[in-house]
């Protein structure tokens, strides 16, 4: 089997069932997903890369203890949100300025649409920098990661029905806050 | 509101696909971990050891690494600092890892090694620099919804909005003016404080303190925007007003707010009004 049409299948299964997972195969078929989530949770852009090594540095080393008893990703989102707080809990410490990540992903051509989808992706940005840690965390892991619920609890460490109570209101104070920026630059 | 469901999913859509790490650095990243033994040893044994070099040498950190090749690292390089120390105390007892501001401009440049902020800020012009910087539009909004909401976003995250990209120079400059200020706080709640406020006023209706919960609900329409939980403001209002026997204001209020949100989740609640079951047709956010 190629290395896609692997990889293209353990996205539907988890990886490393009925064998012993392997630190690269988990590096490369996983990493992506580690960089969005600390992106995502608030870590800045140019301490990503040092935060990213030291998931993958927690990642080796704990892998001997993983009894896949829930999914990688679940395991590995803990693994990346507890490395993120650490390192905010630094930053806070010595003061940095939060900024905005560097890149803007769109493929419109068109400048007005590019524009538009821009202020989107700001005004995003900065919901999630007004959340809660705790919500801030079911919101990557379930709305923009897609972990079902019951991954979204069993990362996050809360109840499956809180999840989804949370991911309901949290949709809800998303639609609004973009409503929200969008009265206020149409203005 | 359809037309906020699609540009949220847009927005999230582009919070996946675009916040994928570039391969040159996904690269990197395996390969500093390899050149600290990491992956070489079998993880039988992670001592904390060495300090291992990123972006280009400029920034020292802990990596767990191989015992053997760690700690002859770890030994060189304490004997290197040792060295440079030593060259450092001769001429003239001066630090060798860093370079205070306003230190005299003679200091001897070959055998210092100097560690660079790599985690400072980059340059001014740099493309990064640029792209940081937040749309001029939601920098300068001209409506007082948005200032209060960016307001509440600068306060949250503890630099003024239109400093979130200022540069590692004016840094000082910003840090100065938020420290002396003391004029009073905004007056624009947070989401949180927001959502805390509309879990008080929930909870006064539902230990049987209406008139607390309408004084709460009054307090968050002062000073939240007004499109912030705005559904949720006035379904608790409907509520506390059925608590307190004003069903005909409650009856108006909800004729209100669904002409304004027919698609409202709390639809079921503003059609019943005060004869709804408020405790099943309301959802209770945690």
């Amino acid at each position: 089997m190629t290395q896609e049409g692997r990889a293209a299948t353990q996205a539907d299964e988890p990886l490393g069932v009925g064998r012993a997972l392997t630190f690269e195969e988990l590096y490369q078929q996983y990493f992506d997903f580690t960089w969005r989530v600390l992106r995502n949770l608030a870590v800045r852009s140019l301490a990503l890369e040092d935060v990213a090594q030291e998931v993958w540095t927690v990642v080796h080393r704990r892998l001997p203890e993983f009894e896949q008893r829930s999914s990688v990703r679940t395991w590995l989102f803990g693994i990346a949100r507890n490395v993120a707080r650490n390192q905010r809990r630094s930053e806070r410490r010595h003061q940095e300025i939060e900024l905005l990540p560097d890149t803007i992903p769109s493929d419109d051509a068109d400048p007005e649409a590019l524009r538009c989808s821009r202020e989107t992706w700001s005004s995003l940005i900065r919901f999630l920098d007004a959340l809660e840690e705790q919500d801030r965390a079911i919101f990557v892991c379930n709305l923009i990661e897609d972990l079902s619920a019951q991954e979204t609890a069993a990362a996050v460490g809360v109840q499956v029905m809180i999840v989804y109570q949370r991911v309901r209101t949290l949709r809800r104070l998303a639609k609004d806050w973009l409503e929200l920026h969008e009265e206020g630059s149409s203005s | 509101m359809r037309e906020h469901d699609e540009k949220l999913s847009i927005a999230l859509q582009r919070l996946r696909d675009g916040s994928n790490p570039p391969p040159a650095q996904k690269a990197r990243i395996l390969a500093v971990l390899q050149s600290g033994g990491l992956l070489a040893s079998e993880p039988t044994d992670f001592e904390p050891a060495v300090a291992s070099l990123t972006r280009s040498g400029t920034m020292t950190r802990r990596v767990s690494a191989g015992p053997m090749s760690t700690r002859l690292l770890a030994w060189g390089g304490l004997a290197l600092g040792l060295v440079l120390f030593a060259a450092g105390f001769g001429l003239g007892r001066r630090s060798v890892t860093s370079s205070p501001p306003g230190e005299p401009p003679d200091l001897p440049a070959a055998p210092l090694v100097v560690v660079t902020p790599a985690l400072a800020v980059p340059p001014e012009s740099t493309p990064a620099a640029r792209l940081e910087a937040p749309p001029a539009e939601l920098l300068e909004p001209t409506s007082a919804t948005a200032k209060a909401g960016l307001a509440r976003v600068a306060r949250r995250s503890g630099a003024s909005a239109t400093g979130r990209a200022a540069p590692a120079r004016q840094r000082p400059k910003a840090r100065a003016s938020s420290g002396t200020s003391l004029a009073p706080a905004p007056v624009t709640l947070s989401l949180a404080e927001a959502l805390q406020l509309l879990q008080r006023s929930e909870r006064a209706i539902y230990s049987g303190n209406p008139v607390w919960a309408l004084s709460l609900l009054d307090e968050l329409d002062a000073r939240a925007p007004r499109a912030l939980l705005r559904e949720e403001r006035v379904a608790t209002r409907v509520l506390a007003l059925c608590k307190e026997g004003r069903a005909a204001d409650a009856q108006r209020l909800a004729n209100e707010a669904r002409g304004e949100a027919p698609a409202s989740i709390y639809g079921g609640l503003l059609e019943g009004g005060c004869n709804t079951e408020s405790t099943g047709a309301h959802t209770r956010e945690p």
